[in-house]
């Protein structure tokens, strides 16, 4: 049985990485995959699987999370081999994410005969926008699971849109996406990348503003969050001065420049503009916990 | 940083004007971590030539990773000062191309801190990129600064020269007289430090930020099998305690079972006294096979105890909540820094009770 997972007419064009789902019983299948229009660089803070690969993981009835299989690339055999993970005919689902930095152009699954195979839909009730430069791109991590976004989408069940840019300067290329009124869909939250070490103050100053106004036509809240190390201060204070001027109880401003404070720099930060794997994992945190205790909250209290 | 096509290129945009290079390896005093004890030249290899040909016994992927990393420098560190204002690093890298798993940051990584009063304060890290071998990186600190330069966890240093200006002194910066005694890991490729964002952040490296004391890094990925030659030579070498990670790359539970216990008493019988902390699989999708393991290990443990020796389990498992497995490591089990710092704070608990 072969699954084509990019046949399902699903609009995937926000989604990066691309995320996949399927079900079976089967002890092994095959995942057949080509990628394309790798972008390469100067990545010493990025895992090859994000580049230019792909992750998997898994799912039994009882587990309380996905877990992880493993990461692979055209490289490297892609026989997957369940049966120490799974019982003989017990079902369970397999999660894929495709790679960050390339694009997928063939992702199908050969399932023995005589095991079930479907593909799951996305169906989920939760919406996420999330928009952002390199550290919502995913610049500085190993797999594509380990993202923020990744982890918001897989824990809380969420679709997740990307609206993000491996360039410095991306508020002024979220701008230009915004200003050709696409056809968005509603999104419950939405989740913006406020400043960059390296961002232009100029284009912060000038697009700032204008991107949250932007993104509160298609969301219903928005997470407004920056993580700036020490020496860069002043562009919180510019921050700050900006937002101050947006009057809305839907946009919730988060400083999550904790990760470069002595108890997390080392865990979670390469040398000042990078946020590694574990960073990906605190942001995650923090952002759920906003997402559950005001965004969705507020939600469901309405505007009373 | 600069690319080089060799090792002798002048540079380009570093300014070499005034500066001297030294060839760090025949410097071996100012590297930790490794088994020169009286090398004249710099030998980064830890293995005996017995492990090595030992690992054709256990198949091609043992014997591959032990060709290619036995001389890694996982665990090594570069301590010194200098009263130079000036530091360029030429490196020539045996391995060009990136892992599957790892950040070259972490892989091939030069992790630069610098030590005040006993702490670590984390300065910059340096690696190529994939594609890369040989490079040169400036590193600016306040002249007699400190520095401790944890390196490559998964590529062998091939050439790697210091440049200073012209009649500076470089000298070792050695650990508080009390730490100087090492503590021993032995273990697989997390123990390496597989896939730490950072070559300083392997849980191995983290106890010695820790606790600032030296240690010695026997593992090498795919290749911790419980040797009596490893037994044999962690069992002569003196050291402040012992850290066995020896789980999964058994190949079944008969074979852990009928080594596990075995490799422990080997180095015990070396070392009557000296704190021995056994640590249980590190596996995070509910693998089948490492919960016997684990059960193994504990076994080796409660039998330990009940001859009254100093040693410690660490359950990895425990350290983490069920809900953190997809988070705290990038596959199975190779740790995210966040998942190397829990387990080296937990091996520094049990170290130091």
């Amino acid at each position: 049985m072969i699954l084509d997972l990019l046949s399902q007419n699903q609009n995937r064009s926000l989604s990066n990485p691309q995320v996949f789902k399927f079900r079976t019983n089967a002890q092994n299948f095959r995942i057949n995959f080509k990628i394309t229009d790798t972008i390469h660089g100067n990545y010493p803070h990025v895992g090859l699987s994000l580049q230019e690969g792909i992750m998997v993981l898994y799912k039994k009835e009882e587990d309380i999370c996905w877990l992880n299989v493993d990461a692979f690339t055209e490289r490297y055999n892609r026989q997957i081999y369940m049966h120490h993970l799974v019982k003989e005919n017990e079902e369970y689902e397999v999660l894929i994410y495709g790679p960050v930095l390339s694009k997928l152009s063939v992702l199908k699954i050969e399932i023995p005969e005589g095991n079930t195979g479907s593909i799951i839909t996305n169906d989920s009730e939760l919406n996420i926008l999330v928009a952002g430069g390199l550290i919502s791109y995913g610049i500085g991590c190993t797999t594509a699971s380990l993202t923020f976004s990744s982890m918001l989408g897989r824990k809380l069940e969420a679709s997740v849109d990307q609206l993000t840019y491996n360039n410095a300067n991306y508020l002024e290329k979220i701008n230009e996406y915004f200003e050709k009124e696409p056809k968005l869909r509603k999104y419950d939250v939405g989740i913006l990348e406020a400043d960059y070490v390296n961002q232009n103050d100029e284009i912060t100053k000038k697009y700032l503003r204008k991107t949250i106004e932007n993104m509160q036509k298609y969301c219903k809240t928005v997470i407004c969050w920056y993580c700036l190390p020490k020496y860069k201060s002043s562009k919180k204070e510019a921050i700050h001065r900006l937002l101050d001027e947006i009057s809305s109880n839907k946009v919730f401003i988060e400083d999550f420049s904790f990760l470069f404070d002595k108890k997390y720099n080392d865990i979670c930060t390469y040398s000042g503009n990078f946020i590694n794997d574990s960073g990906n994992m605190m942001i995650y945190k923090e952002l759920e916990e906003i997402i559950l205790e005001k965004c969705l909250f507020f939600d469901m209290m309405g505007d009373f | 940083m600069e690319y080089l096509t060799d090792i002798t290129d002048s540079l380009n945009n570093i300014n070499e004007d005034n500066i001297e290079y030294l060839n760090l390896f025949e410097y071996p005093h100012l590297f930790y971590g490794t088994l020169n004890f009286s090398n004249e030249k710099l030998n980064l290899c830890k293995f005996p030539q017995e492990t090595q040909e030992e690992m054709v016994e256990y198949g091609e992927g043992a014997v591959s990773e032990m060709k290619h990393l036995n001389s890694s420098a996982c665990g090594v560190r570069l301590r010194f000062k200098t009263n130079s204002s000036r530091i360029i690093f030429k490196v020539k890298l045996q391995r060009k191309y990136a892992y599957l798993k790892m950040v070259n940051w972490g892989s091939s990584g030069f992790d630069v801190y610098k030590i005040i009063d006993n702490k670590y304060y984390h300065r910059t890290i340096f690696a190529p990129t994939s594609g890369c071998d040989i490079f040169a990186e400036e590193i600016r600190e306040e002249p007699n600064s400190e520095l401790c330069i944890f390196l490559p966890n998964y590529n062998k240093i091939e050439e790697l020269y210091i440049g200073l200006e012209k009649d500076s002194k470089i000298e070792s910066v050695d650990y508080p007289l009390e730490n100087r005694s090492p503590i021993i890991f032995y273990g697989n490729s997390v123990t390496q430090g597989a896939s730490a964002s950072r070559s300083g952040n392997s849980f191995v490296n983290y106890v010695s930020k820790m606790l600032n004391r030296d240690v010695i890094n026997f593992s090498c990925s795919s290749c911790c099998l419980g040797n009596e030659s490893m037994a044999n030579l962690i069992g002569k070498l003196n050291c402040h305690a012992i850290v066995i990670d020896y789980t999964r790359n058994a190949h079944n539970t008969k074979m852990f079972k009928s080594t596990h216990e075995k490799f422990y008493k080997q180095i015990r019988a070396f070392h009557p006294n000296t704190k021995i902390v056994l640590m249980t699989s590190e596996s995070y999708n509910h693998w089948f096979d490492y919960y016997d393991f684990d059960e193994i290990v504990k076994e080796t443990y409660t039998n330990a105890i009940e001859r009254g020796e100093n040693v410690e389990l660490l359950h990895q498992k425990d350290l983490f909540e069920e809900d953190e497995y997809d988070l705290i490591a990038i596959d199975a089990s190779h740790y995210t820094d966040y998942g190397m710092y829990k387990v080296a704070e937990k091996i520094c608990e049990l170290i130091e009770k």
